[in-house]
């Protein structure tokens, strides 16, 4: 108030605004406007200075409680997809590798199991993920009956979930499971003593390899169309995208902005707070983008607000006319 | 600061935030004048100007906590009325009619001259007011914010979000036509 003015008015605009301070009254807010406003800022003062501090804390910390919990709650869903299926199928491979015998089948499938391994495919998180579904791949990864019963020493450190399952191939040449189609006939005479392991590596490792080939062409396929399928959802086709089983219990489309409460907006900054409000309106919640607008006005009331968020409050001043 | 009716704006808000409610008063009376003229000018209906008036002071209010001085306490207080009012407007998708007792307010007026100059001065009145509903708004607001608060144009550029030269731009438009307008 006392400071120096940088642009003072010229004669002209003085001239001006005398006259124009001789159109109006010295119009003054009535003493009735004057107590409410003082009224409610001695209230506020008052609160202050009583015991109200930790209640506006409060908001705050159940913000942030909530968000932690959602945190956990994405990566304890997101767990198990990375560490369960990468344990699993990186067994056979290094058994491959180490078998001298099968280093033609190795050197083919080496490149398919590693970029599938490295990327995680939606496919395998999605079946890990539901139990029901796991064991269809790994019914799908068992080998086909081998001439005899491979001996577990060829896996290093065999996995007390898989060792079972390799126990327990069926040990006669009977017919294999028929979602295995057209496995390798099992080689056929014995091996002389020193290629048996080898043999026995090969005679195991291959229809695993096959298998396994086949499953992580499968698995690919079916992840480029659930991604095709998600594209599509995401362009607004969720409607006429089928629900594939394994996408049900995919924690992404559990969560959405509605969950995030209104209160914890306060805790961003304004910029993304305006953009939270964008994903709320975006979302069709728009109760819930007003609520948070409502809030965002409150706490910044000097914060110039871009137009199409602006646009929601005016919506709902003026519904009628528009 | 010799004491707090020395204290500047920016003081007086930092110690109502910390509780002291003589500060706001003291705030509220330095500025309360000014900024409901304002209001009034803009809105031309004395019951939204105390309504606007009311919830621009009740946005001070609410957010004292987390104002900190980094414009003037003035410059903040009419950005706050004229986010107020530009959402009014665009609710509105029209500014309100012409004020219809702006002339008769005029009228109240009490003039201690003789008719003759009574009735020049009532017609230069009347032409003014005139000129300035004639204007767009941001050109409107920029001529007021000017002229009645004598704001400076990084102060004026500060309250509508715009840039020097765009407010000196508005203003030396909106001169011109009030000079149109009062001699035609």
């Amino acid at each position: 108030m006392t400071s120096q003015r940088p642009d003072p008015l010229t004669p002209e605009e003085r001239e001006l605004a005398g006259r124009l301070g001789r159109i109006a009254p010295r119009a003054t807010p009535s003493a009735e406007l004057d107590a409410r406003i003082l009224g409610a800022a001695h209230a506020a003062a008052g609160r202050r200075a009583g015991p109200a501090r930790p209640r506006s804390r409060w908001p705050a910390l159940v913000g942030i409680a909530a968000t932690l919990a959602l945190a956990v709650g994405v990566v304890w869903q997101l767990r198990p997809v990375h560490e369960v299926p990468v344990e699993r199928e990186e067994m056979p491979s290094s058994a491959v590798i180490r078998s001298p015998a099968t280093a033609t089948v190795a050197e083919a499938e080496a490149p398919v199991s590693e970029s599938d391994l490295s990327r995680p495919a939606k496919p395998r998180a999605a079946d890990i993920a539901a139990p029901a579904q796991s064991s269809e791949p790994r019914l799908r990864m068992l080998p086909p009956p081998a001439p005899r019963p491979a001996p577990p020493v060829v896996f290093d450190d065999p996995s007390p979930v898989d060792a079972p399952e390799v126990a327990a191939l069926p040990a006669p040449p009977a017919a294999p499971p028929a979602p295995v189609p057209a496995p390798p006939p099992p080689p056929a005479p014995p091996a002389p003593p020193a290629p048996v392991i080898d043999t026995a590596a090969a005679a195991v490792n291959r229809p695993a390899a096959a298998a396994q080939a086949r499953y992580q062409a499968d698995s690919r396929a079916a992840a480029m169309q659930r991604k095709a399928t998600a594209a599509t959802a995401d362009r607004g086709g969720t409607d006429d995208a089928p629900a594939e089983p394994g996408d049900i219990d995919t924690p992404r489309r559990t969560i959405t902005i509605a969950d995030v409460p209104v209160d914890s907006d306060h805790l961003l900054d304004p910029v993304d707070w305006i953009e939270r409000i964008r994903q709320r309106r975006d979302s069709g919640d728009l109760d819930s983008a007003r609520a948070s607008l409502d809030a965002l006005r409150e706490a910044h009331p000097a914060l110039t607000l871009p137009d199409d968020v602006l646009a929601i409050a005016t919506a709902s001043e003026t519904p009628p006319e528009r | 600061m010799n004491g707090a009716a020395d204290s500047s704006d920016e003081m007086l808000m930092l110690a109502w935030a910390g509780g002291d409610a003589a500060a706001f008063e003291m705030l509220y009376a330095r500025h309360r004048g000014p900024l409901y003229r304002f209001l009034l000018r803009q809105l031309r209906d004395p019951s939204m100007a105390d309504e606007f008036f009311q919830d621009v002071w009740q946005r001070v209010i609410g957010a004292r906590d987390g104002w900190k001085p980094d414009a003037a306490f003035r410059t903040w207080l009419f950005r706050i009325a004229h986010n107020r009012l530009n959402d009014h407007w665009r609710a509105l998708k029209h500014r309100p009619p012409a004020p219809a007792d702006g002339e008769e307010r005029s009228n109240r007026q009490p003039d201690p001259s003789n008719p003759e100059r009574e009735l020049s001065e009532f017609e230069q009145r009347r032409q003014l007011q005139r000129a300035i509903d004639d204007l767009p708004d941001e050109q409107r607001m920029v001529v007021l914010l000017r002229l009645e608060q004598e704001l400076s144009l990084e102060e004026i550029g500060t309250i509508t979000g715009s840039g020097r030269e765009t407010v000196k731009s508005r203003l030396r438009y909106a001169m011109d036509k009030l000079r149109a307008g009062l001699n035609p």
